[in-house]
């Protein structure tokens, strides 16, 4: 389910006040790259859930998944 | 005839409650770098994610008004490219008049648009807004409006607009 306007604002302001560096990308731009990555993540979450092994693909709910994918993100980028 | 100014401060700001189409910046206090004691100061932290914000400003016209009205902000971004479309807008009430304060509908928005400064994130930036004054007088009870709708297309600056004062002058 593709983000809705106002989880697109919210994304826009966690990406801001997530760095103390300036941010110089215009609104515009960020918007663009946040729909193409919540596009991205629609047409591969049935690939993504077929990668988790068992017993963790078949127990875990979608938040549980989410948040897997969301830390590694997070731990990979050295955040 | 001369110019004479009122100082509009973050703290003096009435700050909406936060419903749906009454969003209020953020207050932020910030701290100098430079070595202690260092300063502190307020900022109004309107955002740039694409919401609607609004600070009001609420005063009496002194007896020395005789016309005009323009508002210089005094500003900051955490950006060195992109612009901030302030907009503001006035209604004034005299006593006796038939709205009252509370129904009493502001007259149309002013606006300007200002790049960030381009050299240095959080250089003060200097913006000035010709307001549109309502019909006001000496003696009114002045309603002002300070706003930024990052929604609006003019408006490209992703990061909060960081308003440090204001400034309404007038020709006395």
């Amino acid at each position: 389910m593709a983000l809705v306007s106002s989880q697109v604002v919210q994304t826009i302001r966690d990406m801001v006040s997530s760095t103390t560096a300036p941010f110089n990308l215009s609104r515009a731009d960020v918007t663009a790259a946040i729909t193409a990555a919540d596009a991205w993540a629609t047409a591969n979450s049935a690939s993504y859930n077929a990668a988790l092994p068992d017993p963790f693909r078949t127990s875990a709910t979608a938040a549980q998944k989410a948040l897997l994918l969301a830390f590694i993100c997070l731990r990979r980028a050295g955040l | 005839m001369a110019t004479a100014s009122l100082e509009l401060t973050p703290a003096s700001a009435n700050l909406p409650d936060g419903s749906a189409g009454n969003l209020a910046p953020g207050m932020s206090r910030r701290q100098g770098t430079e070595t202690n004691p260092k300063k502190h100061f307020l900022t109004l932290d309107f955002d740039g994610a694409g919401n609607k914000e609004v600070a009001w400003w609420v005063f009496v016209l002194p007896a020395d008004y005789l016309s005009g009205g323009s508002l210089d902000l005094l500003w900051q971004a955490n950006a060195t490219s992109n612009a901030v479309k302030w907009q503001a807008q006035v209604g004034a009430v005299t006593p006796d008049d038939a709205d009252t304060p509370l129904e009493h509908a502001e007259a149309a928005a002013a606006t300007v648009t200002t790049n960030v400064n381009a050299t240095e994130a959080r250089r003060l930036t200097k913006s000035t807004i010709a307001l549109t004054m309502d019909s006001a007088a000496a003696g009114d009870v002045l309603f002002l409006a300070l706003f930024r709708d990052s929604g609006d297309a003019a408006d490209t600056a992703t990061v909060d607009a960081e308003l440090l004062g204001a400034l309404f002058s007038y020709t006395a």
